[in-house]
């Protein structure tokens, strides 16, 4: 899952970062406004998490022309301000939700969540793919109760594929939503994970549709 | 309130034409009756001469009234008729028109009236007195026939002027209905609401008056709101970032570098913090006028050299020159303020400098004022933001004195120190060419220094 941060407060953001990406998170952050608004119309990301106080563009501000534009895309509104002018004004142009500063962490976490899983239709934290059950709060893949170790970037592929079941994902859409701007890998990164996922989970959970991509039958 | 006034205001006013009115009608009842009365006076006078020259004496010495039947007929039975008497100079009478009118001589001649009759008494040449008559009923049924119509004529002129009083007063005082309801209806949500003032009359100029009040009162309160709002967010940004680095830190064993960075997030923070916090506190206690104000001789000269001193250390780091210009320029005030103001001027230009920017502090004397001048090279001001540099939690430019580690406080506290000691502070600053702020402060031996 990728994550856009859009925080101007340049310690907050490295800490939310690091915080995020040990979270298992494709992170990018951007500090100012107009940046933000270039870098979500370039990426599909998956959530941003969005500072209203900013440099050249408020918050606000890039959230209207964000919707004017089309997008889609949760956005999850941080205010740092007392009263509900700001978070009513942020909701009615079209946030999802919003946190007030200061917050702790666990609850953003819980919040970004809530919205990926509301995004993808999935209102359920724990997908079921026949014995095999993906605990997307937790970050846990067990086959018949037993664990199955994977890695960060292993489950953020699973996860993502699992969210979008019974829909084709191609790769560019699997490199795009599992990394962020600060790695650096191959593209043909995701058909290696892919094998390694069907080695550990099995062959048949994960289908390839040649030329196209993979998909998780519904 | 609204309708008391109104029927207060239609009482007095019904009360007062109701007068007017009524004097009006008894000035023209009585102006009717006395123009009856002249009337009738107008027709008797002629008939008593006419009947006194008609006195002969015949040779019996008897006296007989020689008149024409026709004249004579004007005299009958009827009690609306006219009557006569007619005496000799001696008052014997002679002749009356009716046995029932009086026989006894009158003893002046003019007109008078008796029983309700206008009797009219002439003396013709040969002395012979002559009464003609006439019941005034006539002249009273004019004037009753008069004061009916005027009575009922004014009566509907009362009532339309009541009905029509009414209805302007509920007009003429509807705006202070709808004062009174805006009034009533303005609250700490709804403050922006305003009287619709559409006249210039009294009551406008009245509405005109209490918008401009609720304007600076929404204003007041504005900035309050403003002001809470900012120092809100001025201490939840801090707290938000050292909160997030500590759980971070503790959610899982890390290494002492990174539990040294954490550390060192956490202290800046808590050091912003602080200093929005001193801020603050400074400001409620200028707010309150709690801060009492030291006054004694300083060398600002020497003060500010000592000041800047400390200050030297940040602006090597940063590669920015700082001089010190100005001697033995002395000036009262409170040493322990001016040495925070020097310390915010300097380290404001300081912290916006870059590499091979120049700060200069120049000290100068006036036989009035004493100017202390910071000015630097640096990025300079811009001009939208030039106005509101002294205002709390303003940040010309967020990004970078936020990097700087402001609060957003310092200049409001170097306004409120200089405007304490009586003086002013402003700014200059053009983008790219630098900012130059000057303190201007009353002479040491002013006698003219206000009191604090």
């Amino acid at each position: 899952m990728r994550l856009l941060v859009v925080e101007d407060e340049p310690d907050l953001a490295a800490t939310l970062r690091k915080s995020l990406v040990e979270e298992g998170f494709a992170v990018d952050v951007v500090s100012d406004g107009q940046e933000a608004l270039w870098q979500a119309e370039s990426v599909a990301y998956d959530v941003v998490v969005l500072d209203l106080m900013l440099p050249r563009l408020s918050g606000v501000e890039v959230l209207q022309r964000l919707r004017v534009a089309g997008s889609r895309v949760p956005v999850l509104v941080l205010t740092a301000r007392d009263g509900s002018a700001d978070k009513i004004s942020a909701l009615n142009t079209g946030a999802d939700d919003y946190l007030t500063k200061p917050f702790t962490f666990a609850e953003l976490l819980a919040r970004i969540r809530a919205l990926i899983r509301r995004a993808a239709g999935v209102p359920s934290p724990v997908v079921r793919l026949g014995p095999i059950s993906i605990e997307t709060s937790a970050r846990r893949v067990t086959r018949d109760g037993i664990d199955i170790e994977l890695s960060p970037k292993e489950f953020a592929l699973l996860e993502f594929l699992a969210l979008h079941r019974g829909k084709l994902v191609t790769r560019s859409m699997l490199y795009e939503h599992i990394y962020d701007d600060e790695d650096a890998t191959m593209s043909n990164v995701v058909d290696v994970y892919v094998a390694s996922l069907r080695r550990k989970l099995g062959r048949d959970v994960i289908r390839t549709r040649r030329g196209a991509g993979y998909i998780i039958d519904a | 309130m609204r309708s008391s006034l109104r029927s207060r205001l239609l009482v007095w006013y019904s009360a007062v034409l109701l007068v007017v009115l009524s004097t009006f009608a008894a000035l023209a009842v009585w102006s009717i009756w006395q123009s009856s009365v002249e009337d009738l006076d107008a027709r008797l006078r002629p008939l008593a001469t006419q009947l006194g020259n008609a006195v002969q004496v015949d040779e019996t010495g008897r006296y007989e009234v020689n008149l024409a039947e026709a004249s004579l007929a004007e005299f009958g039975n009827t009690v609306d008729a006219p009557y006569y008497a007619i005496w000799t100079a001696d008052g014997t009478l002679i002749d009356r028109s009716d046995p029932f009118v009086d026989g006894t001589s009158p003893t002046t001649t003019g007109a008078r009236v008796r029983e309700g009759r206008r009797e009219v008494i002439v003396r013709v040449s040969d002395g012979t007195m002559v009464l003609v008559g006439r019941s005034l009923a006539g002249a009273e049924q004019n004037v009753w026939s008069a004061a009916t119509a005027l009575a009922l004529g004014g009566g509907a002129a009362l009532v339309v002027a009541f009905l029509g009083g009414w209805l302007l007063l509920g007009r003429a005082l509807a705006p202070i209905a709808q004062i009174a309801a805006t009034a009533e209806a303005m609250s700490e949500s709804n403050l922006g609401l305003r009287i619709d003032v559409s006249t210039t009359d009294e009551l406008g100029r009245v509405a005109t008056a209490l918008n401009r009040a609720f304007d600076r009162l929404q204003e007041a309160f504005e900035r309050q709101t403003r002001f809470t709002a900012d120092a809100s967010h001025e201490l939840r940004t801090p707290l938000a970032s050292q909160i997030a680095e500590l759980e971070w830190a503790l959610s899982r064993p890390r290494s002492d570098k990174e539990y040294e960075e954490s550390l060192r997030v956490g202290m800046k923070a808590a050091e912003r913090m602080r200093a929005v916090v001193e801020g603050l506190l400074t400001l409620a206690r200028a707010d309150a006028d709690a801060a009492p104000l030291r006054r004694e001789a300083i060398d600002l000269s020497a003060l500010v050299e000592d000041t800047v001193a400390t200050s030297r250390a940040a602006a090597d780091a940063r590669g920015v020159s700082l001089d010190v210009e100005g001697h033995g320029v002395v000036v009262d005030g409170d040493p322990d303020r001016l040495r925070e103001l020097i310390s915010n001027l300097v380290g404001n230009a300081v912290q916006y400098g870059g590499s091979g920017d120049r700060v200069v502090c120049t000290t100068s004397a006036t036989p009035a004022s004493v100017v202390l001048e910071v000015r630097d090279t640096g990025p300079g001001i811009d001009a939208s933001d030039l106005p509101h540099v002294f205002e709390r939690f303003y940040r010309a430019n967020k990004a970078r004195s936020r990097s700087a580690g402001g609060a957003g406080l310092g200049l409001s506290i170097c306004k409120w120190i200089v405007e304490s000691h009586g003086g002013r502070i402003t700014c200059d600053s053009a983008v790219g060419q630098g900012t130059c702020f000057t303190v201007e402060l009353p002479a040491a031996n002013s006698a003219t220094r206000p009191a604090v």
